[in-house]
């Protein structure tokens, strides 16, 4: 099967036929995808310059225990951004802005991947006001240049096609 | 009024925003970036001060207030510039005046509850303003999004 029959069985499936059915369902998902967010950008914020020391006095342990309200903010946006897809699926698998959009979330997902195996016990034990070490300020330094490249890139997609 | 409306809009800046291939583009993408970075922080301190989530005090969050303004001043010139494209229009957008008088509460009511809770942490009106404050950035994010809508250019 071709891509091109993939995208158009998601296309005439019954989400995608929802997110085309009235003027509201757009919006509200965007509505929804722009809280998702916020919500997600807060704690991953407070853990990222906890890591560079641009807030050093933000407990690490404390901040480390945010990760679970990213991951929930992270699927609201995946559940939303999904919705979109379905939506208008060969507009985005097409798009340049998607792909790279896609292609940072994806690298950002190893980036955290790397930062939880090979970081996150070790900072869980650093007090307050001290230095994280360098390898954990490059994860931090990377998940926000990529996550800020995820919004731009996002934020681009109607303007990018 | 609408004749200085329209200077701003033919300004350098405005014409530039709205006729150039990126001016437009560039301005949104830089708008949703200090929207994560200032409603981000204020969602997060908020949602402390309310018990959502407990693990880091609340005096502690308030090192990222610095991080917050950063995104509201890149919104705040963002917002300028978008404004500027068609400020003509806008200004008499229903929408686009009430998500600037919810950005304007949002932003006293973040101050009230901080002054509440500095005052006396366990009193019942921290957790009221900062349901209000909550609400009235929702708000502003909401109704950003929908000028898209509801702009009847």
């Amino acid at each position: 099967m071709a891509i091109n029959d993939i995208l158009d069985m998601i296309r005439v499936s019954p989400i995608g036929e929802f997110m085309r059915s009235g003027f509201w369902q757009w919006p509200l998902m965007q509505n929804l995808h722009f809280i998702g967010l916020c919500l997600l950008f807060g704690p991953l914020l407070a853990i990222d310059l906890r890591v560079l020391g641009v807030c050093r006095f933000i407990p690490m342990k404390g901040a480390l225990s945010l990760i679970p309200m990213i991951l929930g903010a992270f699927v609201l946006n995946l559940l939303t951004g999904i919705m979109f897809f379905f939506g208008d699926p060969v507009r985005f698998y097409y798009n340049f802005s998607f792909q790279w959009k896609m292609a940072l979330i994806v690298l950002a997902g190893i980036n955290a991947l790397w930062f939880w195996l090979g970081e996150h016990a070790k900072l869980s034990s650093l007090a307050d006001g001290e230095q994280a070490n360098f390898q954990a300020k490059i994860i931090a330094g990377l998940s926000l240049a990529m996550w800020l490249g995820v919004v731009t890139f996002g934020r681009l997609i109607p303007y990018l096609e | 009024m609408f004749d200085l409306f329209l200077a701003v809009e033919n300004s350098a800046l405005g014409i530039y925003i709205r006729e150039s291939a990126w001016g437009f583009a560039m301005a949104l993408a830089l708008h949703a970036i200090g929207m994560a970075t200032s409603v981000g922080v204020v969602l997060l301190i908020n949602f402390r001060i309310l018990g959502v989530v407990k693990q880091v005090p609340v005096m502690a969050h308030t090192a990222l207030f610095g991080t917050a303004w950063l995104g509201f001043v890149i919104n705040f010139l963002s917002g300028v510039a978008l404004y500027s494209s068609h400020a003509s229009k806008y200004s008499y957008e229903w929408i686009f005046i009430l998500k600037l008088s919810l950005l304007a509460l949002g932003g006293l009511f973040m101050k009230f509850t901080m002054d509440a809770y500095r005052s006396k942490p366990e009193q019942f009106k921290v957790k009221a303003f900062s349901v209000i404050c909550i609400s009235c950035w929702l708000g502003a994010v909401i109704t950003g999004r929908l000028m898209a809508y509801f702009y009847s250019a």
